[in-house]
């Protein structure tokens, strides 16, 4: 029973893989499409399911290479804004991080500021709590891979948090 | 637990090598007031991680402002609907129940009114000489109004 499957194990995925889609492409007009571009292209698989070890996995794998398409894709157009422009950047001189009182948007341009893979793996564990296998499965990446990233991305995130500090966060 | 046990934790953390569960602990340590001082500076990172979890996908198409307009759509598509078919039962009404009668429109043409010729054309002369004498009328009219704006003109000019 195709429906019953896409209702109880891909439609509850819809939040998890909005905010996958969001931390990729960093506007929540272009996650939604996202979202729904994966949930179609996920029941014309229907077929496939079975074979598929994971519904899970393949719906956020899905998500990932759909944004980073929409991402790419909105890079080509000359006329575009850059993500965030209006928003503080991890490298704000002492005196604009001192006028900015508004830390979750100082650690999210700093999340911004990380490589994609590493910004994907800090999003599906420390905000979605995936194990390192179930990353490595969705990132299409090996285990060891998962690991070095993940080190790199928070090292580079508690520096620029010690750094913001002594500016006076 | 104290702040020594979660300064060995956040070391593994930052290493890459804290499992999930000690990933929850050091989290519902920075949710707590008893953050150590020296550890505040990374309360604002775990916060962060609590409340992006929290998003949630909203499809823009549940808003009650684009129901309200669906529906004003609706209800004049559902008027234009209604004028439509009125004007088509008048069509059929008019049109389509006559031609049940099985008039044949060459016959009419073929009818004629008078029982002679000579009063045919007697009639016919009446009905132009009445025709032209209102026509002649109305050129005698105009060409009054063009005499009397000529005189205008001529005043107008003069001065």
């Amino acid at each position: 029973m195709s429906l019953q499957t896409f209702n109880n194990q891909v439609l509850p995925l819809r939040d998890k893989l909005y905010r996958f889609s969001l931390r990729i492409v960093g506007n929540t007009q272009d996650a939604e499409d996202v979202v729904q571009e994966v949930m179609v292209r996920v029941w014309k698989k229907k077929e496939d399911w079975k074979q598929w070890s994971n519904i899970e996995a393949m719906c956020m794998t899905i998500t990932r290479n759909l944004s980073i398409d929409k991402k790419r894709n909105k890079h080509t157009r000359v006329t575009d804004m850059p993500d965030h422009y209006d928003e503080p950047s991890g490298d704000a001189t002492p005196d604009e991080v001192t006028a900015s009182n508004d830390l979750m948007s100082q650690i999210r341009a700093m999340m911004d500021e990380l490589p994609e893979k590493q910004r994907s793996i800090i999003q599906l564990r420390d905000i979605e709590g995936y194990a390192y296998k179930e990353i490595a499965e969705i990132l299409e990446i090996p285990l060891n891979q998962v690991k070095i990233n993940l080190h790199r991305a928070r090292l580079f995130l508690k520096e620029k948090i010690v750094k913001a500090k002594s500016y006076g966060f | 637990m104290d702040s020594n046990q979660v300064k060995i934790l956040l070391e593994k953390y930052w290493q890459g090598e804290t499992s999930v569960v000690e990933e929850s602990r050091l989290k519902a340590y920075f949710r707590s007031d008893d953050v150590a001082e020296e550890l505040e500076q990374y309360r604002a990172l775990f916060q962060f991680f609590d409340a992006e979890a929290l998003i949630k996908f909203h499809p823009v198409l549940k808003t009650p402002t684009r129901k309200s307009n669906t529906v004003r759509i609706l209800s004049s598509a559902w008027v234009r609907g209604a004028a439509a078919a009125v004007i088509l039962a008048l069509g059929v009404y008019f049109f389509m129940i006559p031609g049940q009668e099985n008039i044949d429109m060459r016959d009419v043409t073929y009818i004629d009114t008078y029982e002679s010729p000579e009063l045919a054309y007697e009639e016919a002369k009446k009905a132009l000489f009445y025709l032209s004498g209102k026509m002649n009328k109305g050129v005698s009219t105009a060409a009054n109004s063009l005499d009397k704006m000529k005189t205008l003109d001529e005043i107008v000019n003069a001065n």
